[in-house]
């Protein structure tokens, strides 16, 4: 009787101890709350650190030194995926990112999204079909026009479509007859979306990168929680441009704006270029990371 | 009697004055947008863009900045002249900022409503987003769309207009893009004779050389300039031998070799105001134009099959009184009182002068 007594008191005390330890849990999971989740565009150049500097030469892999003016791109149609196979697209108009590697404010897509652990986040380089062919209402803020919000000119005005992305920089082997300013520049800008879309052979250069958070070295996938911040960190590689599956040497390929063939080959390499490096989880103020 | 005469003087003054502004009232009144009841239903979306009074009033103030420019010095009513179907009367390619010339003559801005694509290759797939086009253009405005905002927003008579308009001060790329296209959009042509005759207007009727003409259209230029647009809107090669400037055409935008050479079918209303012609204006009257189909249509890889006949020549065969007949039809394409809009000119007041 007593002993049937202590079991039944143990018992109970321990599910109200279990009940106890769930509701404190951070991994108790309520996908109706929605949390803040980023990917961080960390822009590395081969072996070494990114700078916007007319004196800090690169050397891609044919050995053609070159040094950085612009680096600019759109991230837009963010997708996030659980282990479970279940997925979470953004809200399409919360999902536009212009990130302008001069300016480190742009560095992150902040999204917000449901609680849950994610293993891998997809998105893409770029700003798709759909929203290339909308009137100026639906083009807010990065996609716009407007002073201090705007593309800041990625966008081509006289075939109309935006510029997805590009890269600019100067290298002494640019020829007066590849750069008549005679300032050595090379230009690369991506765009096209495949129009018109009734021709398949029509230049498409949206790119769709997927990242595996399950590639990392330890546990490194992104647990979303409500309050607190999860941020997939990538380092983008941009001698990837050059040295990616696609070899391009700036002295034969120095300018690239509507070009199907050379323009495909850049975009191309986009996907060699985004790397997991790690992901931070639990994050209370931007400042940790 | 001095003092009544003096009275008398000064009241007919006031009454003057008075009935000078009433007549300038009298003249805009402003109907909105008018479907004409012999046109298909728009492409444009007015329900998104619903045309206002306010609306429109920004909207034909900012066709005749030339801050739209950057320099200042041209307005989209610089190369859209009015007396001219809103094209560049007399300039073969459009004459932009700085005197510099561009490689195509200035398509009209008339219809407007009724197109889904704008530009001889179509590389503006919205009349909202049109006018980017031409703002960026080296060649024209050499201007950013950002910058002529900025411009505006330091401008102290112009955000009251955006708040009349659109309900606030603030100046940003959608509200510009929809004024303009609430101006344009009132740019409809739909008034010439050959308007009146198939709405059966009055007594209105065509001439025997018109009708004959008419029926010539029919049968050999309606395929692509269809009515009653007088354009099917498509991209054609019409056999015009590149110039050494070899414009590529609609192939500039798509990137096919399809498209090589391929121009926007114009369209012929108002023809006679729109010299000179083709995609370089290299034709100075409608009668060389129309000879360009008798005798110079160029073998193209891309030519349009239409101008292939069974015999071996290219074009459109026509006789010199076909051809008299087709242009007195073609004269009743002209609609003077689109050439006289008041609502369409040049705001009363405005600190610009177009030359």
């Amino acid at each position: 009787m007593m002993t049937n007594f202590k079991i039944w008191l143990l018992l109970g005390l321990s599910s109200l101890f279990l009940i106890a330890a769930c509701s404190k849990d951070p991994d108790v999971i309520d996908e109706s709350k929605l949390a803040d989740f980023s990917i961080e565009f960390d822009h590395i150049v081969g072996e070494d650190r990114f700078f916007i500097d007319p004196n800090y030469i690169y050397r891609n892999a044919r050995g053609e030194q070159f040094s950085i003016r612009e680096l600019r791109y759109y991230i837009s149609n963010i997708k996030l995926f659980r282990a479970n196979g279940l997925e979470y697209t953004v809200p399409a108009e919360e999902s536009y990112f212009l990130i302008n590697a001069g300016d480190r404010e742009t560095r992150f897509t902040k999204v917000r999204v449901p609680e849950g652990d994610y293993n891998r986040v997809q998105f893409m380089i770029g700003v798709d079909r759909e929203r290339n062919m909308m009137t100026p209402e639906y083009r807010t803020g990065v996609l716009s026009f407007n002073p201090n919000e705007g593309h800041a000119g990625m966008f081509w005005t006289w075939s109309q479509g935006y510029i997805f992305f590009k890269l600019e920089g100067n290298s002494p082997v640019v020829t007066i007859q590849q750069d008549p300013t005679g300032n050595q520049q090379f230009k690369y800008h991506i765009g096209g979306f495949g129009y018109p879309f009734d021709d398949p052979e029509a230049m498409d250069n949206i790119k769709i990168i997927t990242v595996d958070l399950t590639q990392a070295s330890g546990d490194h996938l992104a647990y979303v929680r409500e309050g607190l911040r999860s941020n997939v960190h990538l380092t983008v590689d941009v001698m990837k441009i050059f040295n990616g599956p696609n070899t391009i040497n700036i002295a034969e390929t120095a300018n690239v704006m509507f070009n199907k063939e050379e323009s495909g080959k850049i975009a191309g390499n986009f996907s060699s270029l985004f790397t997991h490096d790690h992901t931070e989880n639990y994050v209370r103020t931007e400042s940790e990371l | 009697m001095k003092k009544i005469g003096v009275i008398l003087c000064i009241c007919i003054l006031i009454w003057a004055c008075k009935k000078g502004t009433d007549l300038m009232e009298e003249n805009e009144v402003f109907t909105g947008f008018v479907q004409p009841s012999n046109f298909p239903t728009p492409a444009y979306d007015f329900t998104r863009n619903p045309i206002t009074k306010e609306g429109y009033e920004l909207g034909r103030k900012l066709f005749y900045e030339p801050r739209l420019s950057r320099n200042n010095s041209i307005a989209c009513g610089s190369c859209h002249i009015q007396s001219a179907a809103f094209t560049h009367h007399g300039h073969d390619v459009s004459h932009g900022i700085d005197d510099r010339l561009g490689t195509r003559n200035p398509m009209p801005i008339m219809n407007m409503a009724w197109h889904n694509e704008f530009f001889w290759d179509g590389g503006a797939y919205h009349l909202d987003l049109a006018p980017i086009n031409a703002i960026h253009s080296e060649v024209e405005m050499d201007e950013t769309l950002t910058n002529v905002l900025t411009k505006l927003r330091a401008r102290p008579e112009y955000p009251p207009l955006f708040k009349k308009a659109f309900g606030t001060e603030e100046i940003n790329d959608e509200f510009f893009l929809k004024a303009l296209s609430q101006f344009m959009l009132l740019a409809t042509s739909s008034d010439s004779k050959y308007d009146k005759v198939m709405r059966q207007e009055g007594e209105v009727a065509f001439t025997n050389a018109e009708k004959n003409g008419y029926l010539f259209f029919q049968n050999n230029c309606a395929s692509c300039h269809s009515e009653p647009l007088f354009t099917d809107l498509s991209y054609r090669n019409n056999g015009v031998r590149p110039n050494p400037s070899d414009d590529h055409g609609r192939a500039t935008v798509t990137g096919n070799p399809k498209d090589m050479y391929k121009f926007k079918v114009p369209s012929l209303r108002n023809l006679a105001f729109t010299a000179p012609y083709t995609h370089d204006g290299r034709y100075l009257s409608i009668s060389r134009m129309l000879d360009h189909y008798r005798f110079d249509v160029s073998d193209l890889p891309t030519l349009d099959p239409i101008f292939q006949r069974a015999d071996g020549t290219r074009g459109i065969p026509m006789s010199e009184a076909e051809k008299a007949d087709l242009m007195a039809f073609l004269k009743t394409l002209e609609d003077s009182a689109f050439l006289s809009n008041s609502l369409l000119s040049e705001p009363f007041g405005s600190e610009f002068i177009i030359h």
